[in-house]
């Protein structure tokens, strides 16, 4: 195989490994970045009805 | 990341989810060093495959770590379902549900850069062959996990389940890793027999490199997965309270 086209595959196959990893990345980001909202909201809502009670 | 998850829960701050994000940091810190040292090694140190590979045999250094570390994360998962079905410990649900995601990540990135170099090696995408479908038929197993996660709503039901199906499921690691030794008119060959690799010392170096440094990457992920589980659980803990 010339080693231009061989290039090519080599080059998509390491590009798809950085791609998958960089979305895995971004896609946790977002899930930690929504649970810790979530978290500290209702973590505030409680301590605001704890007193109350 | 993680550190965020030693949060107020009920007017108290609580460190039980934090998984020392300064050890994950530097672990994954490690691992992007030993991947890039692979990489260096593999493209400038070892020398182009004289067979029919070519060039394109360099996508094996980090192809071959990456099938490793997924069925490492599919032990795992085998590991602590075992342990969930012994002990009762959630901690164990949680650790087999991080590992399987993240093998289902690996695999996918084996899947992806195994077609490509099948193309590039063998001339097809795609070929029945024992060690390509004995990994596909594991991907789709563990897929299925988690569509059977979604099914059960009891939690402590739906922990037992997936734990069974993880056992069972794990029958086809050994097979998959396996495959290409006792099946050898598979087109994969052995990359570490018990006659040694038969590889070049430096793109044993590369491979060694490479397997060690997902394996690295693959341990920090399990830590950030694990950090998101606990999040999970602490969110489930504060809505029960505020529901009384």
């Amino acid at each position: 195989m010339p080693l231009a086209e061989a290039a090519r595959y080599v080059a998509a196959a390491y590009g798809a490994v950085l791609l998958v990893f960089v979305a895995y990345l971004a896609v946790t980001g977002r899930r930690i970045g929504r649970l810790r909202r979530d978290v500290r909201a209702l973590g505030e809502e409680l301590s605001r009805r704890e007193p109350e009670a | 990341m993680v550190e965020s998850a030693a949060t107020v829960a009920g007017g108290r701050v609580s460190d039980r989810t934090a998984l020392a994000p300064a050890t994950t940091t530097a672990i994954l810190a490690l691992a992007g060093v030993l991947l890039a040292a692979a990489l260096a090694v593999g493209f400038w140190v070892a020398p182009t495959d004289a067979s029919t590979l070519g060039f394109s045999q360099k996508i094996f250094y980090f192809h071959a770590p990456i099938a490793e570390t997924a069925l490492l994360a599919y032990g795992v998962a085998f590991v602590a379902a075992v342990l969930y079905l012994r002990r009762g410990d959630a901690r164990y649900d949680r650790l087999g549900v991080a590992a399987v995601r993240l093998g289902l990540l690996f695999s996918l990135l084996v899947m992806v850069t195994g077609v490509i170099w099948g193309r590039a090696a063998w001339g097809v995408w795609w070929a029945w062959e024992p060690r390509l479908t004995t990994f596909l038929i594991a991907c789709l197993l563990y897929s299925g996990y988690f569509v059977l996660r979604g099914a059960v709503e009891d939690e402590s039901r739906r922990a037992t389940y997936a734990a069974l199906f993880a056992v069972i499921a794990f029958v086809d690691v050994p097979i998959t890793f396996f495959a290409t030794r006792f099946l050898p008119e598979g087109l994969h060959p052995v990359v570490l027999g018990p006659s040694g690799s038969g590889m070049d010392a430096r793109d044993l170096l590369a491979f060694l490199a490479g397997l060690a440094g997902m394996t690295l990457l693959f341990v920090g992920l399990l830590r950030l997965e694990l950090g998101i589980e606990a999040l999970r659980e602490e969110l489930r803990e504060l809505k029960y309270r505020l529901e009384g």
